[in-house]
């Protein structure tokens, strides 16, 4: 029998012993967070909250879009879009000249420019940059495909040589992919080069905890004078559409993305500002020829009839979407709305089926991912009138990385997804959905040679009114044979708070942060 | 005491194995595999073939299982495929804030729960009774991340009391930042620990030294403190020690929704990323973690019941 300890001390020590053990946990795990570095008061931070981290400072390996758009902040391009987003504007390069034959380009670069470290901007880093850029090995070859070699003229010029003539040139370069870093920085982090960036924007990186927080601060050898008007910006990792929702309306962040559409009318009416980028995104899905009977242009164009698209637009995205006319998303170049887009119209739907295999409807499964609602409630609204011409749609969720699998290994039926343009050039989009060497068009299998051949025509031709009329015909194609099946525009909605001014993301939902100020 | 607590913690290394082992199985059991979620939506075939190759996914699961062990036992968990960091400074980083965040969660769950365990043990069968149980049995039918936003939506939103989450800039204010979540979880396991608190108090009362004590003129308070709490704190203590093990693991939706950089949540983002490193890190870690707590419990148990040995 063990000891017998007096009743009265027995309760002191107990007590006190646990509220010993309590303190200690609490103590313990408190003092053992690291918290970042001090953050001595900034005169102006911006605080932004994103759904998700950035994973690499490296333009030729990046895949994400939170990576694209800090890359943004901290390099800066030989060009950037305008704001008519019909062109471009100089950025690191103050003039350009392309040969008559088209085979070439030459850069003048600006003088004086200078890295975040104080070391200046030569042609060589130029070159090293743009040369990576266009590499096929890497992940954004393809934007560049004609482009065969970047050539150093001298300490001032650099030259791009084509295999033929690229009408995609300049919006190429103008993307993130294009970015120009520093070959000296590169070269010294080898493989982490990814994490420790060097460029010439208007913000260097000062910390970042992976998966929680990012901050950049000002560069304070920014060629720009005057820019940028704040001094620090952190980006936070907010998953949760509606903490990051709650985290605006509450003034604990000023700027946050992907603010859901049923948010908007109440951010709006609590006084926070909204902005849109419309246009740059299109909602379609793909169908896979080789399941029967979606190889018939009939079926395929019958079902593309049958959704509802402004009940798309009004109820799953409350207003925020447009109806789609084209498969390219409408802020692209060339975009024609009138190239006999597909409608909401059931009796062509019926025709159309009639003079098919299958006049009779059938059944097919649409793989659809698990955790977007929307896009579910979407393909709910498709089901219904696929329902009218007496086709059943199944459903089947998958969670996102199997999607991509399964797409991969073209297993699937009929896939969602959206397609963001990089640039506003139409050839990105089209060279992926038409030819059937780029991945069986985009895993369709869809193979029209005629396609093809004014894909082609069109990428050589520098004249903007025969690049329209091509671009223009390619679209009719799409529309009269329906290898994929457009829905709306979806719109990338930004959520500021009122102090916020001069954030404006561009065209292609890219923000930069050079004119933003905070009252 | 001391033989007993190493030879638990010596156990630690064949549970590890095992953890070990259904983890790796079970994450490449699921469809998709890092190489695709690295280069998502442009991922193909040829490229995928390609990453898999450099990650050293190809080669049979065995293979890559003792490769997994070989640098396990020289403490090399390998780089993430994603952070492109060290597995073991990503984990080792983030568990103080989950830990902060799993003990204030504990100290709020019982500043909730004992106080009203002992209302309702002392006040039994009455309507205050009732009210508290069935107030309580209603708080645990509340989804944590349904309450989290209904308590974020209140206290941070509308009446501006406290911070939404994330990191603060100084540890007191990283406190500060984590008393929104913690509350959340608090309010969750607070009912499991009133009805525990109230029915060992309720055993405890009915014992014949209680029922001699008040016969022999002992003061409420000291029936309450000396005999009834004293002994009725042992089974509760093991609850509330297991609870804590459960509660390492189960704040990962709470470090999602209020963006606590902790374990949790990155053990989601890696899930979804097929991230393999870091899972099986994480998974060793939380056993581990759970393993300790698990012992600690046990410890305390004795501490507190002077009959329990530790003769095997």
């Amino acid at each position: 029998m063990s000891d017998r300890r007096p009743i009265i001390s027995a309760h002191f020590r107990t007590w006190r012993r646990l509220a010993v053990l309590g303190a200690l946990m609490l103590v313990t795990s408190l003092v053992a967070i690291e918290v970042g570095p001090s953050y001595a008061a900034d005169p102006v931070t911006i605080t932004m909250a994103r759904n998700a981290d950035m994973l690499t400072f490296d333009p030729a390996s990046t895949e994400d879009d939170p990576s694209i758009f800090v890359e943004l902040q901290i390099f800066d391009r030989l060009v950037k879009l305008n704001a008519a987003n019909n062109g471009v504007e100089p950025e690191l390069a103050t003039a350009w000249t392309v040969a008559p034959d088209g085979l070439s380009a030459t850069f003048t670069l600006r003088q004086g420019v200078k890295f975040s470290d104080g070391s200046s901007l030569t042609a060589e880093d130029a070159v090293f940059s743009l040369t990576r850029a266009i590499d096929p090995k890497g992940s954004w070859g393809f934007l560049f495909s004609p482009i065969k070699s970047v050539t150093k003229v001298d300490d001032k010029t650099i030259r791009l040589n084509m295999s033929e003539p690229f009408a995609p040139l300049m919006p190429a370069l103008s993307t993130f992919a294009g970015s120009i870093y520093s070959k000296a920085n590169f070269e010294k982090w080898g493989k982490d080069a990814g994490q420790h960036p060097l460029g010439t924007g208007a913000f260097m990186l000062e910390s970042w905890q992976k998966g929680a927080q990012l901050a950049l601060v000002k560069n304070p050898n920014y060629w720009q004078p005057g820019k940028p008007k704040v001094d620090r910006i952190v980006f936070r990792v907010v998953g949760d559409d509606n903490s990051r929702v709650l985290l605006l309306q509450s003034g604990q962040v000023d700027i946050i993305d992907f603010v859901p559409p049923n948010q908007v009318q109440s951010l709006m009416g609590a006084g926070q500002k909204i902005q849109k980028v419309e246009g740059t995104a299109i909602l379609r899905y793909t169908l896979n020829e080789t399941v029967k009977p979606l190889d018939e242009a009939n079926v395929r164009c019958a079902m593309a009839h049958t959704i509802d698209r402004a009940a798309v637009a009004k109820n799953i995205f409350f207003g925020q979407a447009v109806v789609a006319r084209s498969l390219l998303p409408s802020s692209t170049l060339y975009h024609d709305p009138n190239a006999d887009p597909i409608t909401f119209d059931l009796a062509k739907a019926k025709a159309l089926l009639a003079k098919s295999s299958v006049p009779n409807g059938f059944t097919v499964s649409a793989h659809i991912n698990a955790g977007n609602q929307g896009y579910q409630d979407v393909t709910q609204i498709w089901a219904a009138g696929l329902k009218q011409i007496g086709i059943t749609l199944k459903m089947e969720l998958l969670e996102q990385t199997t999607l991509i699998q399964l797409r991969n290994a073209e297993k699937y039926s009929i896939y969602q997804a959206a397609w963001t343009n990089d640039t506003p050039d139409p050839d990105e989009l089209l060279g992926v959905a038409l030819d059937f060497s780029s991945q069986h068009a985009a895993h369709t299998f869809y193979n029209n040679p005629k396609a093809k051949e004014l894909l082609l025509q069109q990428r050589r031709e520098l004249d903007p009114k025969k690049r329209q009329v091509i671009v223009t015909e390619l679209q009719r194609i799409v529309n009269q044979d329906c290898p994929q099946i457009y829905v709306v525009h979806v719109p990338r909605i930004y959520g500021t708070t009122a102090a916020i001014s001069g954030f404006a993301p561009n065209s292609q939902g890219k923000y930069s942060f050079e004119d933003v100020t905070k009252k | 005491m001391i033989r007993y607590a190493a030879g638990r913690v010596l156990a630690i290394v064949p549970v590890l194995f095992g953890v070990s082992i259904v983890v790796f199985m079970l994450i490449r059991l699921i469809p998709g595999n890092p190489a695709v979620a690295i280069l998502g939506e442009r991922a193909s075939p040829e490229l995928v073939e390609r990453v898999k190759n450099q990650l050293g996914l190809d080669l049979p699961i065995w293979r890559q299982y003792l490769h997994f062990l070989g640098n396990a036992s020289r403490l090399d968990f390998g780089p993430s495929y994603f952070y492109k960091q060290e597995v073991s400074t990503l984990t080792l980083e983030r568990i103080p804030i989950t830990l902060t965040l799993v003990a204030y969660a504990m100290v709020i769950g019982l500043v909730i729960a004992v106080p009203f365990g002992i209302w309702a043990a002392t006040r039994r069968e009455g309507p205050v009774d009732h009210a508290i149980r069935l107030v309580f049995t209603g708080v645990i039918g509340i989804p944590t991340f349904w309450m989290g936003i209904i308590l974020a939506l209140l206290l941070s939103v509308r009446w501006k009391l406290l911070p939404l989450g994330g990191v603060g800039a100084s540890r007191l204010d990283t406190l500060w930042h984590l008393t929104l979540p913690a509350l959340t979880i608090g309010l969750h396991i607070s009912p499991i620990l009133v009805r525990a608190l109230r029915s060992s108090l309720i055993e405890v009362m009915s014992s014949d030294y209680v029922t001699t004590g008040v016969a022999m003129g002992l003061r409420p308070v000291t029936r309450l403190f000396s005999y009834l709490l004293r002994n009725g704190l042992t089974p509760f203590v093991s609850t509330v020690g297991l609870n804590i093990g459960w509660l390492i693991g189960g704040t990962i939706i709470i470090e999602q929704v209020f963006g606590v950089p902790g374990v949790g949540s990155l053990l989601i983002t890696s899930i979804l990323t097929r991230d393999y490193s870091i899972i099986q890190f994480v998974a060793l870690v939380l056993a581990v973690l759970v393993i300790l707590v698990n012992l600690l419990t046990d410890l305390t148990y004795a501490l507190l019941d002077p009959r329990v040995s530790f003769r095997a």
